[in-house]
Formats: C-alpha cells, structure tokens, sequence
C-alpha cells in the first residue's frame, strides 16, 4: 500500500534526520548530562527543601520533569526545520498529510528521551541513596514511556504554533515550565488549586499520578487512559494548528508559518 | 586623557544599548528573566511554608540561581550570538578594544536580565505574602551592584569561551545544571558531599548570597561580599585575556569566522 | 607622487599544516595608488577574499608585508582600520531585527565616527544609498539590494579614504547592480581608493581603472583597464554574411579570419579586427567590394571574452595575454 509505505519512509527518514541533528555526540555530551544534571537538581532541591520524604517525591517528579522538559525543547527542531530550510510548501503539497508527516518525524524524540531517562535514572538513584526506590519503579517505567510520547505530541503542538513567530523557544520552555508547577513532579496536588486545575490537561499530570498509585498499591489504570487521552488530545491540538498555517499559507502565498 | 575617558565611556554605552535593543526582539529572554524565576519561587514556596528568615535565603537563592541562568544564556552569548549574525568582525576588529564592546553588551544584557529578574521575583513575593526584614537596605543595593558587575565579568568570560567552539548552544546548555547544584545557592554547600563542597566557593554569586544573608540577618560581614568582588575582577582579567587571544590566534590561524 | 594606497609585496597565506594546508595567496605584490580603483579578478577560491581579509586587518599574511597608506596590516592595525571602509556583502552582517538606522550607527561608532557627528553621518549615509525612507525598519523586511545598500552605507560611513569591496553585485538585479555601480563610481570623484573584487565581468569593465587577475592564489595579470580589455589581441569581432563566391581578401591586411561557414550556398564569416576606426571600416569596406552581402554585425569584445581568453591560455600553460601588450604578465 503506498501510504503505507510512505509513512515508513518518512519514519526512516526521522531517524536520520535525528541524526543528523543530534548525533550520539550531542546525545551523549548534551542532552544525557542536561537531562540528568536537571533530575538531581530537583532531587537534591526537594531535599533540601523538605526532607527525605520529598527528595523521594521529588525524585519520582523529576524523572517526568527532566523527560518532559526535554522532549518538549527538542522535539521543536522538526517543525523548525521545515521553517528555516523554507521546506513547509513541499510538506503541504505532499501526497502526506503535514501533520502526519511531523509526527512520524517526531517519532525519535520519545523514543530517545526514553532512552536517555532509563541512563539518568540508573546514574542519580544511587548518587541520591535512592536505589530501592528506583527498582520499585521498574514495573512501571512503561508510563513514563507513554509520558515521553504525550510530552512530545504537547512540544509538537507548541513549536507548530510558535515558529512563526520565532518564539518557538519561548513557547517550548514556557510549556516545559508548565508541567514544572502544574504536573505534580514537584508540587504535590492540593498545594496551589489553580496550578492543579492547570495541571489537568498538562502531559505527566495523570502518568505521575498512576505512578504514585502504583507506589502505594492503588489501582493505577485510569491515570494511564487518561495521560493517553491528554497525549491524544494535545496531538489533536498540533494537528489544528498546523491546519491553521496551511490554510494561511494558501490565502496569504507564503511558507513561512507566519 | 579626559577625551579618551568620555569616548571610552560612549563606546561602552552604545554597546550597551545595541545589546539592550537586541534583547527586547530576542524571546529567551522571557524565560530566563521572568518565567525561570517564576517558576521556581512558586516550587520553593509551594513546596513548604517560609519563616521570613527562610524566605530571605531562599528568594536571594532563586534571584541570583536565575541569575547565572540569565547569564549562560544572555552575556553569554554574545559573542556566539555576533557569529551567527555575522558581524563579529566588526565588533572585534573595530577602532576600539573588543574587551570595551564586549564589556558594554555584556553590562547590557546582565542589567536588562537583572531587571526582569528582580521585578518578576518582587511579583511573586508580594502574591505570596512573603515577609523580609530589610534592616540594612544600602548594603542590599552594595549586594546589587556587585552582583551587576559579577554577572558583567562572568558573562564576558563564557562569551569568549563560546567563541572558541562552534558547540557553544550546547555548552549554554550544559553549563546551567552543574552550578544549580554545585553553585551553593538553592542547593547549600552542607547538602553536597564533602568532597564538592569547595566547588561553590568559586563561584562569586555564592558569596554575595551568603553577605545577602547576613545583612537581612542584621548583621554587615564585608568578608564575603570582598571575596565576591575580588572573584568578579578575577573573572573580568580572565576574559581580557582570553579575548585577546582567541582574536589574534584566530587573526593569525584564520580559524576564528570573522566574516 | 604621494604614498600609495596599498602596497602589497610577496604576500602569501597558508591555512592549515601538513596534509590539510592550503596556500590561499603565493608571492603576491601590486600597488593601489591614491585615488584608483582596482579591479581584481578572479574565479571562486582564487584568493580574491584573503587578499580582502588582509587588507581589512582581518587576516594576517603568513609572509610578506601590506601597506594601508604607508601602515603596516600588522603592526598598526588602528591606524589602517581608521582609513579603511570594508564592504563584504551578503545577506548576513546585521541584527536582521534591529532597525537599518540602529545597526548603522552602531557600527560607524564601532568605525570611529565620532559622538558629537554620528547622527549627521548616518543621515547623510542612509540618504547616499537611497535608505532614508526605510532606515526604521528591520533589516529582516530589507530586501537583497537594500541590505547591499546598507552595506556600502556601512562601509562609508566613517568616511575612508580607502573602500575594500568584496563581490558588491553578487545576487542583485540588473538594475539594482547598476545602481551600485553608479554608486561606487560616483566615489571616485571624491577621491576614495578603492580595491573591487568581483567575478562579474561588468563590474570590472565599468568601473576599474587597473585589472589584477588572480589565479591558485597568484597574481597572473596586472594591467591599465584599457589595456586588459585590449590584451585579447582584437577589438571587435565582425560577422559578415552574404551569397555567391566568398571575398577573396577578407584574411588580408589586418582582418584575421575566425571561422567561415558555408550553407546552401550562403556564407557567413567571423573576423577579429585590432581596432574598429575609420580605417579599419575602408578595409573592410574594400575587402567587401565585389561581394553580395547580406549582412553585417560589429561586436566589440566584451571584458568576459578577454578574461575567458586569458584563463584559457593560463590553463594551457601560455602566458596569459598577447604578445606586444602592455602591462605586468606574472608567472
């Protein structure tokens, strides 16, 4: 089937585009210290803050926190690319549909930042003295696989909105900073109302809290349903957006996302 | 003399205002002046309820983390910013010291970045109902400019080392982390394990934070804020020099893009 | 005789060591005197910009001495940076989000335009380049031609008595080169000295009053303008059609014949010429005497059929002009 195949070679094509962008030297000497400097911070800072009960709160947070930051800034480089190498027009002229295309190429991200999360985690758990944690954490490192994923369709829809206006760093941060307060990755829920009901609709709110369900030997299925339904719908909210720059590219003879 | 003291002056000036005018079309600057502040006062405040001793330590903590932040990403990368636009020629081969042009845009940014800072912060403290005592209120102002003039030095210091290779956005970013936990600020040096503890004690805004500390306490030790400043001339000699050098290897290697 | 604009003597430039080097320049000397304008061309990877660059206090020579106005690029790079305007070009160069106004002034205080006239000089140069109108906007919103503009304003500001142009054309239309072109002509009457590298032949053709041809690094060329243009060996090419028997004296007297074509009985010939004078037409005029032509075509040679010439004879190994024109061949 053409599709199909189309959407495998976009896939293929993501890889190396990732690779081309952040090769393992980027990965390794950038984003793996970046990332795993950031969960130690907010580890050691809960702390430092409010005891040894929080640094392990903090330290179950921070691995969404330095995850979701992460793949939020980063995944900004797809959209970007089309804008900067003046590509949107061929995308939109595609027998693919942009958004399709965006988010095959996006595909990398949530998998990498998995990737880099499981090194970090190995690294700053014993640095913390919280290696047992750690290992009850295991059976359920599938969510913050799915929190990756819903992290990244948030970054997505934040870049697409934002590049036009050359704030897509201002945006990706201001939504990593988000999940920072409005998550729970820090800030237990009940602590700040308005930042919860924000938190609602921010990517690792409902995955946290099934981990802490999990922790605590409560049921955990319906946080995960519902941090998909969230991932699902920021991916809708991208798909809007990008619609939108289409349809401005048509009445307005530009590709410039603006 | 006098002539050349005023057109030194003017120089450093429109350097000055270049940066600032930059800066007001440049979006990062947002977040680290005002969202990075932000945020974090809101995770220190929600985290647990402050005493007003507390509160002192902890806000000057947030303020000067922000700080450095602000100074990764603002001074510092002014010479990397001038490459990529394309006219770090002119602003390091002009009539005048690059050390001069780079001291004015760094003085640029770090002001324009302090300001953002101290208001954002002031906003949050008054919506959170923070309460300070403020016993020596010229002292904070001393604090103020020296950290002013120590984020001035820093910045020119990683403005050139970010001149030196062409990863210098990863270096910003790699950079920010290490002194969050090892810069004595948020996370205090006790907290690190003995053998870290010394790391914080290079860097000046640690000693500023600790004078801040013990003048909201009501108590003057001129000590620290002395170690800052000599910390901070330290910085500024060792990025003369280093500017320096980086231009004219790269004059003579043709390794630095100049054009 | 006064102190020549630049001097340059047996300037070489490496870059690099061992398997990676690159010689950009090799034993190049010529002279720029006051008040000329020098031509150098040359293809891409010639040396054009490195000679630029060293000019320009950007680069040092790795051998070799360069004069600014008797200074040395070396030793006294403030004083050659104060007589010295450089304009590189290109779309890069600016704070795109910073006003056309801002930018300049900034640099002309960076190019020693002083406190108490910054703001006259700047007028004056946004207005010499035809900016005045757009100075408020953002350089971004600038079109190719304007930031060119910007760019000469740039290089003019400070008021130089020496202007270093590095390709000022490249990517312009055809009217918005000519404006240039008009432009930097007009600096001549103010007696600025100015180098202009160029690969565009136009360039060279209406505004250089010496050619330098640059070649690997080498100087390969150094000549009058007049006498480049005459170092092909010809004036004009003229192409000649017409039926029956072909003129028998057309290779006499000073008509060299380039080629002869002959369809369905039509023949047309290609002649190279020396000159194209009132002599010259009375030859050719005789030569044509018994023929019947159908047409004829005069085209005098173009700067891009010399410099095709001269590079092709360098490739062959020849020397790069004809025998009996003046000016400097270099090996």
């Amino acid at each position: 089937m053409p599709a199909v195949w189309r959407l495998g070679e976009t896939v293929r094509f993501g890889w190396r585009e990732f690779h081309a962008v952040n090769p393992p030297s980027v990965v390794a000497g950038s984003l793996l210290p970046r990332m795993l400097l950031q969960i130690l911070f907010f580890t050691l800072l809960g702390g430092v803050l409010a005891g040894t009960r929080h640094q392990e709160y903090a330290f179950v947070g921070g691995l969404v926190l330095g995850l979701a930051m992460t793949n939020i800034l980063y995944v900004s480089q797809v959209p970007v690319a089309d804008k900067e190498s003046g590509t949107f027009w061929r995308l939109r002229t595609g027998h693919l549909p942009p958004m399709v295309v965006f988010t095959a190429r996006a595909l990398p991200y949530p998998v990498v930042g998995f990737a880099v999360l499981l090194v970090s985690a190995a690294v700053v758990a014993p640095l913390a003295g919280l290696g047992g944690l750690a290992v009850r954490l295991l059976p359920v490192a599938g969510i913050y696989l799915l929190i990756s994923f819903t992290a990244t369709a948030a970054g997505l829809a934040a870049a697409a909105f934002a590049v036009g206006r050359r704030a897509e760093t201002l945006v990706s941060n201001l939504m990593g900073y988000v999940v920072m307060l409005c998550s729970g990755a820090f800030l237990p829920p009940g602590r700040i109302p308005a930042l919860d009901a924000i938190g609602t609709v921010v990517p690792g709110r409902h995955g946290l809290a099934a981990i802490h369900a999990h922790l605590r030997g409560d049921p955990w299925a319906s946080g995960v349903v519902a941090e998909a339904v969230v991932g699902a719908a920021w991916l809708g909210a991208a798909t809007l957006v990008v619609a939108v720059q289409i349809r401005r590219a048509r009445r307005h003879g530009h590709d410039d996302f603006a | 003399m006098t002539e050349r003291l005023l057109t030194g002056g003017w120089v450093a000036w429109m350097a000055l205002r270049a940066e600032q005018q930059g800066m007001r079309t440049r979006p990062m600057v947002v977040v680290v002046a005002v969202i990075q502040p932000v945020a974090l006062l809101f995770v220190v405040a929600g985290t647990r309820d402050l005493t007003p001793g507390e509160a002192t330590v902890t806000v000057s903590a947030v303020v000067l983390t922000a700080m450095w932040s602000a100074t990764v990403w603002t001074a510092g990368g002014v010479l990397r910013r001038e490459r990529g636009y394309g006219t770090l020629a002119r602003s390091v081969t002009s009539l005048y010291s690059p050390s001069l042009v780079l001291f004015g845009r760094s003085l640029g940014a770090t002001v324009y970045s302090a300001v953002g800072i101290l208001a954002s912060s002031a906003a949050v403290v008054a919506l959170l109902g923070f309460r300070f005592a403020v016993p020596h209120p010229g002292w904070l102002l001393v604090a103020l400019l020296v950290v002013v003039a120590s984020g001035t030095a820093l910045g020119m210091l990683l403005a050139c080392l970010f001149l030196v290779t062409r990863h210098g956005l990863a270096w910003s970013g790699a950079l920010i982390y290490p002194v969050f936990i090892l810069g004595g600020l948020l996370i205090p040096p006790d907290a690190l394990p003995a053998w870290l503890r010394w790391v914080p004690a290079l860097l000046s805004l640690r000693w500023v934070h600790e004078f801040v500390v013990a003048v909201s306490g009501g108590s003057v030790r001129l000590a620290p804020l002395g170690v800052a400043v000599a910390l901070t001339l330290g910085y500024l000699l060792l990025a003369v020099v280093c500017l320096r050098v980086a231009v004219d290897a790269g004059r003579r290697k043709g390794t630095l893009e100049l054009i | 005789m006064g102190v020549p604009a630049v001097e340059v003597t047996g300037v070489g430039r490496v870059f690099g060591r061992g398997r990676h080097e690159v010689v950009a320049l090799r034993d190049v000397t010529f002279e720029v005197a006051e008040g000329q304008i020098l031509g150098v061309l040359g293809s891409n990877g010639a040396g054009k910009t490195t000679l630029t660059k060293i000019l320009a206090t950007l680069l040092e020579p790795t051998t070799g001495t360069a004069r600014v106005f008797g200074h040395d690029v070396r030793r006294e790079l403030r004083a050659v940076r104060r007589l010295t305007g450089v304009v590189f070009g290109g779309d890069r160069g600016f704070y795109g989000a910073l006003s056309g106004r801002d930018n300049l002034r900034y640099f002309a205080m960076l190019a020693g335009v002083g406190r108490r006239t910054i703001r006259a000089k700047v007028d004056d140069a946004l207005a010499g380049v035809g900016l005045a109108e757009a100075a408020r906007r953002p350089v971004e919103t600038y079109s190719k031609g304007m930031r060119q503009r910007l760019h000469i304003a740039l290089g003019l500001v400070a008021e130089p008595r020496l202007l270093l142009l590095d390709e000022p054309t490249v990517g312009l239309d055809p009217v918005e080169a000519e404006r240039l072109r008009t432009t930097i002509a007009a600096l001549r009457r103010t007696g600025v000295s100015i180098l202009l590298t160029s690969h565009y032949l136009l360039d060279i053709e209406r505004l250089a009053d010496r050619v330098l041809v640059v070649a690997q690094g080498r100087v390969m060329v150094d000549t009058p303008a007049a006498e480049f243009a005459r170092s092909a060996g010809f004036a004009a090419t003229v192409t000649l059609q017409g039926r029956g028997p072909l003129p028998a004296r057309l290779d006499s007297y000073r008509m060299a014949v380039e080629s002869v074509e002959d369809q369905g009985g039509v023949w047309t010939a290609r002649l190279r010429v020396p000159d194209w004078g009132g002599e010259m037409f009375q030859q050719l005029s005789a030569a044509l005497a018994d023929a019947d032509v159908l047409g004829v075509d005069v085209a005098p040679v173009r700067l891009e059929d010399v410099y095709a010439l001269v590079m092709q004879r360098l490739a062959q190994g020849e020397p790069a002009r004809t025998a009996g024109a003046a000016g400097t061949d270099r090996r």
